[in-house]
């Protein structure tokens, strides 16, 4: 098993053997390991790039991927990224099973309008995602065991094939907008087959969550860390374990924490409805 | 922004919370509200939660207003501003059961309410106003029997006839009372002594 890395020695077309260290361009049964180090160079993709494994062990600098016509990279294995480093996917990302798996505080970076896929059977570590795009779950048993770290302006969606499970805990900073049909019914379990269950959920900074096309379901703890919360969404939110804030003051339209489930409830600082103030002036004629 | 405690809901409370929205329960849910307080502000407070015992619900700043959609149970309701002529109203054709009924704080407080039933059942201390909000309307309070008072208050169109008759200061003003007196409970007391 060799390493082939995006040197671009030609130009950045992901297309052109010239372009890879191994000189071939990936693919999937080829045996060798797509290596994002620090020699690989931005990329521009002229076609689907499909492979096994992709290691990613950029440690400075920049990487972008871009999408040169709508394509999209398929990883059928194994994906393994560590250092700081995030990695920029102006691209469709998808991973077709195997593993996934992240260490160190640099993220996937998912451009707003693109897609990070899980499409088959896959078991997930730690992963941290980015961006303004959407993970979305399309099919296949995948099992979260790590931390989920998200930022920016992350979206969640289900296709409702598959079986997930998660037993780790997701932690979300700034805006994030949930469509993953979670569970109201309060034996609801931390494995679903119509959508996620997250087990325990923490909510960092100002950002606003949203749960606004279908139910959010918490079998565990819900937490929410920082100050100036929100939350708009159209849908309820459903926990079934502990709720608690720390230093939050958190602001919301009319959504509802639905807790039905054992706990406590720990609150430091204010929950409170949004106010809508109406100014009204006078004039005189 | 509500918090709502479905009928499977088992919880304690760990911390007093500080809630300018809505607490919902349903029939089945097992609160505990542990001791804590419920703690009121600048805006609204809306409780339709008949299933819960509340511990405190406090209120100490800004003008604001209690609605309730079903019965209110908690063991002490206390209004106790932190500044001068906080009004607070409590709207909501419910009753009100508390153990303990207070107006304090340096404020004179004025509460208003047309359609709501508050009942004491342990003890009655006020220092401030109590008032209808509207032309037409009564702010019904039972003392009950065997609750201890000790009140200082202005009363304009407070009904107290489900319980003991109400004695305020004689330099207090009450108007359009019913079961209300001034001073006269203090100084019968006086006679039976001497």
């Amino acid at each position: 098993m060799a390493n082939n890395v995006f040197t671009g020695t030609i130009d950045n077309d992901s297309t052109k053997a010239g372009n890879w260290s191994l000189g071939v361009v990936p693919s999937v049964g080829d045996g060798n390991v797509v290596l994002m180090n620090n020699s690989f160079v931005n990329m521009t993709l002229n076609a689907d790039l499909e492979f096994d494994d992709l290691n990613v062990t950029k440690s400075t600098g920049t990487l972008t991927i871009t999408d040169g016509g709508g394509y999209a990279i398929k990883v059928y294995n194994s994906v393994s990224k560590s250092n700081n480093v995030d990695i920029t996917f102006n691209c469709n990302f998808y991973v077709k099973g195997g593993s996934v798996t992240m260490s160190g505080s640099g993220y996937f970076n998912i451009s707003s309008g693109k897609y990070f896929y899980f499409d088959g059977n896959t078991t997930i570590g730690n992963i941290n995602i980015r961006g303004g795009g959407t993970v979305k779950y399309l099919s296949g048993t995948i099992t979260h065991s790590g931390v989920i770290n998200t930022k920016d302006a992350i979206n969640f969606d289900v296709n409702g094939d598959g079986t997930i499970t998660h037993s780790g805990v997701i932690n979300t900073k700034d805006a994030i907008n949930f469509d993953v049909n979670g569970d109201v019914n309060p034996s609801a379990t931390t494995t679903s087959s119509t959508g996620i269950n997250w087990n325990n959920y923490k909510h960092h900074t100002s950002g606003v969550f949203k749960a606004e096309l279908s139910p959010l379901r918490v079998v565990g703890n819900f937490t929410l860390n920082g100050n100036n919360l929100g939350a708009s969404s159209l849908s309820d939110i459903y926990i079934g374990g502990s709720f608690n804030t720390t230093n939050t003051t958190f602001h919301s339209n009319g959504t509802i924490f639905n807790l039905d489930g054992t706990g406590t409830i720990t609150i430091n600082g204010t929950l409170q409805q949004i106010q809508h103030f109406i100014q009204m002036e006078q004039y005189s004629i | 922004m509500s918090l709502k405690f479905k009928a499977t809901s088992n919880y304690t409370f760990n911390t007093d919370i500080s809630f300018r929205a809505t607490i919902y329960s349903e029939s089945g849910c097992n609160v505990n509200a542990n001791s804590k307080t419920i703690v009121l502000g600048y805006a609204s407070m809306y409780f339709n939660a008949p299933h819960i015992q509340f511990y405190r619900i406090l209120h100490t700043s800004n003008t604001f207003s209690i609605t309730l959609y079903n019965n209110l149970n908690v063991d002490i309701l206390e209004f106790n501003p932190v500044g001068y002529f906080y009004t607070a109203n409590i709207d909501g054709a419910y009753q009100l059961n508390c153990k303990q009924f207070i107006i304090g704080g340096v404020g004179d407080e004025t509460v208003k309410s047309d359609d709501i039933t508050i009942n004491v059942s342990e003890s009655l201390y006020i220092r401030g106003n109590l008032n209808r909000k509207l032309i037409g309307g009564i702010f019904t309070l039972n003392l009950l029997s065997g609750a201890t008072q000790d009140v200082r208050c202005n009363a304009s169109y407070v009904d107290s006839s489900g319980g003991q008759t109400i004695w305020t200061g004689i330099n207090n003003s009450i108007s359009n009372t019913t079961n209300w007196g001034r001073g006269e409970g203090n100084l019968l007391l006086a006679f039976k002594k001497y």
